[in-house]
């Protein structure tokens, strides 16, 4: 191969590359875009604070199996809408909005519940057979909950976070484990 | 005659602005001077000695990650704002909070933003499984807190603490 097509080769995988960052970002611009706004609530908790958690050892069999699925993570990011006495938003609007963007781009529907009048969607993003990141979409009439958990997810330990983590929308993750 | 009657128009319309400017001016001032009268600030220092003394009252066979934590906890350096957090003063004392923070180069591990809301959690380690600083900056609507503290706090004793109370 000479060097002209390498360099080419080359800075296409690297547009690629760069390209699909780009767009995971555009997703991620959704917590920009809506913090600190009225009726809305973003939680970020640092890639630092799941470090903390990796050195720990006890004999606690609880400890050690939530211990396990918060040392995979890098960080969690939460988006919340609670619309009660707000109208400048509507939630399910908001669902579809962040659903439709996402399949967009690479993340794939993992699953979809309808539990009653309230819509819940898993879906992930891999890259080399390694889930990357977990998107969790929670909308109803009243309320819009948009979970992002990055990091090397192994699917069946993360079901153990929501009975350590008292976030709206999280105990959903129970369901992965009869995925 | 023309000439005479623009510069009376103009000179009028000029005084007219400049007193307009001046009413501003001075309802801002009185605005934020009210303000500012009605931001009070606390300053509350915990000496580490005081929590290393409660310690000496926790059983070790009982309670041992209490007595730890009381022990190496440390000292805390507390302030409270309260006021209109739209004053000068407000502004003015968060903004110097931020900057004392920032100054501690401490990594951020947990960040809540709502409306009227911003709540940091920071803290620093060493690498050898100990807290070393902390800090906790709370800015709502009315009421800022900053907390920040020293300590040798094992990670792994706390997390048993939280755990137990938690439970």
């Amino acid at each position: 191969m000479k060097l002209y097509q390498k360099i080419i080769l080359i800075s296409i995988s690297l547009s690629g590359t760069l390209n699909l960052s780009a767009q995971h970002d555009q997703l991620h611009k959704f917590f920009d875009q809506f913090q600190g706004k009225d009726g809305f609530t973003t939680v970020y908790i640092t890639p630092k604070m799941f470090e903390l958690f990796t050195d720990i050892e006890t004999n606690d069999e609880d400890f050690n199996e939530v211990s396990d699925a918060i040392s995979m993570l890098k960080g969690v990011r939460i988006l919340i809408l609670d619309s009660v006495g707000s109208l400048t938003y509507n939630p399910i609007k908001l669902y579809d909005e962040v659903s439709n963007a996402a399949e967009k781009i690479s993340y794939e529907e993992l699953m979809i519940i309808k539990d009653g009048d309230t819509d819940v969607k898993f879906l992930i993003r891999e890259q080399s057979k390694i889930i990357e990141e977990v998107l969790l979409l929670v909308g109803s009439e009243d309320s819009f909950v948009f979970i992002s958990l990055m990091g090397n997810i192994d699917l069946k330990k993360l079901s153990a976070l929501s009975k350590s983590m008292d976030v709206e929308g999280l105990d959903y993750l129970e369901e992965l484990e009869t995925y | 005659m023309k000439r005479s009657t623009l510069a009376i128009i103009l000179v009028f319309f000029l005084r007219f602005t400049l007193f307009a400017q001046a009413d501003i001016s001075e309802l801002d001032n009185d605005f934020t001077e009210d303000d500012n009268n009605k931001t009070h600030s606390i300053f509350i220092w915990v000496p580490g000695v005081v929590t290393k003394g409660a310690s000496l009252f926790i059983n070790k066979d009982e309670e041992p990650d209490l007595k730890h934590t009381l022990r190496f906890l440390g000292g805390m350096r507390i302030r409270i704002l309260e006021g209109n957090s739209n004053s000068v003063k407000w502004k003015r004392k968060t903004n110097r909070w931020e900057r004392k923070v920032k100054r501690k180069n401490l990594d951020d591990l947990m960040v809540v933003k709502n409306a009227d809301t911003v709540i940091h959690l920071k803290a620093g380690f060493p690498g050898n499984g100990k807290i070393r600083n902390y800090a906790f900056l709370i800015n709502t609507d009315g009421t800022a807190v900053l907390l920040l503290g020293k300590s040798k706090l094992d990670l792994k004793k706390l997390v048993k603490l939280v755990e137990k109370f938690s439970s």
